[in-house]
C-alpha cells in the first residue's frame, strides 16, 4: 500500500516562549515492511533541523526556537510504501540486541495484577500466536476512552482503571509481556484509519507495542484495534516505553501556557503490485 | 609505615626522623593552623544525612604525609595506566559491538539491565574512543608490593581538590621538608586536566576549544572543587541554566554574547544531565545536550553511561577486561569477590557475613554497606536478612589487612588504616599525577574511609629522594 502523509503540531504559546527546544521522533525509516520513497521535517520558520540517529536506531531532529515566539508548527510529510508483512519487523535497525527491551520503567512496569493477567492468559509461551492472544485479552479488557489519562499515566494505573488510549493499551501489553520475559517495546508512528474515518479531524498519532517471539523475532501487535500491525501501520520511533519513543518531546521557557493542537491527513492507495 | 618485619619502611625514614625530633605540642600547633588554612580557604563539603542535612563540614585533615617510593610509585601508576585504557575499551565496546558479551566473558543480563548502561550511548563514535577521561582508582595495599583496586569511579570523581591543598597546606607548615626531600609536585594538575580537556574536543572545533565546567550547583557536596579546578584551569564555572542548545550546539550566555562550547566537564550525574534524554523532572541539566553530543558538535566528560565500567556488579570483570581487550596480564589485582546474585557465592557470604565487607552494588559513598569485623552480631544478622531477601543488590569482600599509615590523633602517633585514590587524566597520552589522595580511618581500627563516614585525608609523598644540597 503506497501511504501518503502530511502531519503537522503546532505549539501556541498564550505569553510567550523565550526558547524550544525539541527532539522530533517523527522519521520512518525502510526495512522489510517499510519503503521511504521520500520523507521531508520541517519548521514553520524554516529554522535548521539537524539529524542524527539515537543509541535505539531513530531518525531523530534537534529544533531549537530562540524566542520570542508565539508560535511554530512542526510537519512531517512524504511517501512510504507498505508490504503485508503480518507484523513481522525485519530487517529494522537493530543496534541494541532485544535484551534490552526487558527493562523496566515506571511508565511500563508490571505489577502482581498485571503479572498474574499475563500468566494466565499464556502461561510459559512466547511464541507469535502466544503473543498475538495476550495482544487480543488486553484489547478486550482495556476499552479505548479517549480523555481519561494522560502521557504520565503508567500501565499499572490504565490497567486498574480498565480503559486508556493507545498508549496506555501499548504499555500494558509491553508490562505483560516483559512480566513472562518477553523483550517488548514502544512503537510509535500512524495508521491509516480506513476510507470511511479518513478526514483530518480523526488523524492523529497512533502508538502500539513490539515483542520479540522466540518464532519470528520482533512482531509488531496494535492491542487498541486488536490486530498485528498492517499495511495501515507507518512505524516512526521504538523505545523502552513512550517517553524513549514520543514523536516530540520538547521543553520550553517562557510565561503563560503552551497548548499544542495536531493536523493532517494520511491517504492510501493500493500498490499495482 | 612499618614492614611487616618491624622496620621503617625506606620512604618513611625521613618522616620518622622528623617525628621523632618533632614534640607532640609542636605538632598540636600545626594540626591547628591547617584547619585554620582550610577554613580560610573554604575547603568543605556537605554531608548526605537527614540530621545534619545541608550542614558544611571541614574534612579533618592530618599533617603526616603518607609516603611512597620511586619503584612503589612507578608500579603503581603502570598498572593504572593499564587499568584505565582496559575501562576504555571495554565502554567502547559496550556501546559497539559488545564483543566481551560475545566471548562470554559477562552475561549480557548483566550489562542490558544495568541501570548503568545507557542505550543513548549505543553507536555514538566519541573522540579518541575515550569515556572515562577522569577516572579515579581507588587503591588499598595490604603487603610492600601488593596494591588492590578496591573500585573504579568513572563518573565523576571527586577529591582532586584536596589533593591539592593537602599539599599546599604542607608546604607553608612545613617549607624545611620541602627543601631537604624530592617530593614529586602535584600543582600541575590543573594544567594536565586543561590539556586532557582540549584533547577531548570534536575534531571540528579547532585548535583552541572553549571548555567549561558545569556543576550542579553550590548545594552540590562538591561544589568547592567544581569552583576550585575551574578557577585554576581559567574556565568558566557554568550551571545548566548558563548553557543553551541552539542550531545543533551548545552554547554559554555570556556578558558578550554567546559563545559556543565544545568540551563541558560536566560534574551533574548522568541523569540530571538533560531533560530531554534522562530525568525530565531535572532543571539541573541542559535541555538537548545529548542530541548535540550525538551530533558531534559538543564532548561531555566524562560520558555519560561510562557508570557501567565502574559498576561494583561489573568490578569482578576487570582483570578479565585488562587480558581480553589490552592481552596482558593485570599489574593490579582485584579484591576477591562474591557476587550474593549467584545462590552458592550467597550462601557462602551468608555463613562468613561476620569477617566480611558487603556492599550494595548501586551504592557509593559508604552508605548501605557492612564491615562484619567492626559490627555486632545483631548488625551482621540484620544485615543479612537484607541480603537474603535481595541477593542481587550486594556483592561481598574479605576483610583485607589493610595498611596503616602512622596518623596523629589524640593519643599522638598511632597507626590508622589508609586507602589511596589517585586521579588517571586520559587524552592523547595518559597524564597520572604522582601520588593521589590518601583517605584515613581516624577511628582506631576502622577501616571506612570516607569523609561522610569520618574519615580523614593526608597529603601523599612520592619521594623521588633526598636533595643532594640539603645539609
Amino acid at each position: 500500500m503506497l501511504l501518503t502523509l502530511r502531519h503537522s503540531t503546532t505549539y501556541s504559546y498564550e505569553g510567550v516562549a523565550a526558547q524550544i527546544v525539541q527532539i522530533l521522533r517523527l522519521t520512518p525509516r525502510s526495512h522489510e515492511a517499510h519503503r521511504v520513497l521520500d520523507w521531508r521535517v520541517s519548521r514553520s520558520d524554516g529554522g535548521a533541523l539537524p539529524s542524527y540517529t539515537d543509541g535505539l536506531g531513530n531518525i531523530c531532529h534537534l529544533s531549537s526556537v530562540r524566542g520570542p515566539a508565539d508560535a511554530v508548527t512542526i510537519t512531517a510529510e512524504g511517501r512510504v510504501e507498505t508490504d503485508d508483512v503480518q507484523g513481522v519487523v525485519s530487517g529494522a535497525a537493530e543496534p541494541l540486541p532485544p535484551g534490552y527491551f526487558l527493562r523496566t520503567t515506571p511508565l511500563s512496569a508490571a505489577d502482581d495484577v498485571i503479572a498474574d493477567f499475563a500468566r494466565e492468559t499464556i502461561g510459559a509461551r512466547k511464541d507469535r500466536t502466544a503473543l498475538y492472544e495476550l495482544m487480543t485479552a488486553v484489547h478486550a479488557r482495556i476499552s479505548y476512552v479517549p480523555g481519561q489519562s494522560d502521557v504520565d499515566t503508567s500501565a499499572s494505573e490504565a490497567f486498574a482503571a480498565g480503559r486508556g488510549v493507545c498508549q496506555d493499551q501499548a504499555h500494558i501489553f509491553i508490562a505483560a509481556a516483559r512480566a513472562l520475559g518477553i523483550p517488548a517495546r514502544y512503537a510509535g508512528g500512524y495508521v491509516w484509519p480506513g476510507e470511511e474515518a479518513s478526514s483530518s479531524q480523526d488523524f492523529a498519532s497512533h502508538a502500539w507495542a513490539e515483542a520479540f517471539t522466540d518464532d519470528a523475532g520482533w512482531v509488531g501487535f496494535d492491542p487498541s484495534n486488536g490486530v498485528w500491525t498492517t499495511t495501515a501501520h507507518l512505524r516512526t520511533a521504538h523505545g523502552l516505553d513512550y517517553r524513549q519513543a514520543a514523536p516530540i518531546s520538547g521543553v520550553w521557557r517562557g510565561a503563560g501556557e503552551e497548548d499544542m493542537s495536531v493536523d493532517g491527513t494520511i491517504q492510501a492507495v493500493e500498490s499495482s503490485q | 609505615m612499618n614492614g611487616h618485619d618491624g622496620a621503617v619502611r625506606a620512604p618513611y625514614e625521613a618522616v620518622k626522623s622528623w617525628l621523632d625530633r618533632t614534640p607532640n605540642e609542636i605538632l598540636d600547633l600545626k594540626t591547628a593552623a591547617a584547619e585554620g588554612l582550610f577554613r580560610r580557604l573554604g575547603v568543605t563539603f556537605a554531608v548526605y544525612d537527614d540530621a545534619t542535612a545541608g550542614a558544611e563540614r571541614l574534612i579533618p585533615f592530618d599533617i603526616i604525609p603518607r609516603v611512597l617510593d620511586m619503584a612503589e610509585w612507578e608500579q603503581l601508576s603502570a598498572g593504572l595506566d593499564q587499568r584505565v585504557r582496559a575501562l576504555n575499551a571495554f565502554l567502547h565496546d559496550v556501546y559497539h559491538e559488545r564483543e566481551f558479551i560475545r566471548a562470554g566473558k559477562i552475561s549480557e543480563e548483566k550489562i542490558l539491565m544495568n541501570p548503568a548502561f545507557l542505550a543513548e550511548m549505543q553507536g555514538l563514535d566519541v573522540a579518541r574512543g575515550l569515556y572515562t577521561h577522569i577516572c579515579g582508582v581507588d587503591i588499598v595495599r595490604t603487603g610492600a608490593s601488593d596494591f588492590y583496586v578496591l573500585e573504579d569511579n568513572c563518573r565523576t570523581p571527586s577529591g582532586v581538590s584536596y589533593m591539592l591543598e593537602n599539599r599546599e597546606t604542607m608546604i607553608r607548615l612545613f617549607p624545611e621538608l620541602f627543601s631537604a626531600l624530592d617530593i614529586a609536585p602535584v600543582d600541575n594538575y590543573p594544567i594536565a586536566l586543561f590539556e586532557t580537556l582540549q584533547e577531548a574536543a570534536p575534531a571540528r572545533a579547532g585548535p583552541n576549544p572553549t571548555i567549561v565546567v558545569l556543576t550542579p550547583g553550590r548545594y552540590n557536596s562538591a561544589y568547592y572543587e567544581h569552583a576550585f579546578l575551574a578557577d585554576e584551569m581559567g574556565v568558566e564555572l557554568v550551571e545548566g541554566p548558563d548553557l543553551v542548545v541552539e542550531n545543533g550546539y551548545v552554547f554559554m550566555r555570556t556578558t558578550e554574547g554567546r559563545k559556543r562550547v565544545d568540551v563541558i566537564y560536566r560534574r551533574i550525574d548522568d541523569d540530571y544531565l538533560d531533560p530531554l534524554a534522562f530525568r525530565h523532572d531535572s532543571a539541573l541539566g541542559v535541555a538537548g545536550i545529548m542530541a548535540v553530543y550525538r551530533l558531534g558538535n559538543v564532548t561531555l566528560v566524562n560520558a555519560p553511561g561510562a557508570g557501567i565500567a565502574d559498576d561494583k556488579s561489573i568490578y569482578p570483570y576487570t582483570p578479565e577486561m585488562v587480558r581480553f581487550f589490552l592481552g596482558e596480564e593485570p599489574i593490579l589485582s582485584n579484591v576477591e569477590t562474591w557476587d550474593c546474585s549467584d545462590p552458592a557465592q550467597c550462601s557462602h557470604v551468608l555463613a562468613n557475613i561476620e569477617d566480611m565487607v558487603v556492599k550494595n552494588v548501586h551504592g557509593s559513598g559508604g552508605y548501605g554497606m557492612l564491615v562484619g569485623p567492626t559490627s555486632t552480631k545483631e548488625e551482621c544478622a540484620a544485615f543479612a536478612k537484607i541480603v537474603e531477601t535481595y541477593p542481587e543488590r550486594y556483592i561481598a569482600q574479605p576483610t583485607l589487612a589493610l595498611s596503616t599509615s602512622p596518623t596523629y590523633v589524640d593519643q599522638g602517633v598511632a597507626p590508622r588504616h589508609v586507602d589511596l585514590r589517585p586521579f588517571v587524566l586520559s587524552g592523547e597520552t595518559t597524564r597520572i599525577i604522582p601520588g593521589g589522595l590518601t583517605r584515613v580511618a581516624l577511628r582506631e581500627g576502622s577501616l571506612v574511609v570516607n569523609s561522610s563516614q569520618g574519615g580523614g585525608t593526608k597529603d601523599t609523598w612520592v619521594l623521588r629522594g633526598v636533595k643532594a644540597d640539603a645539609s
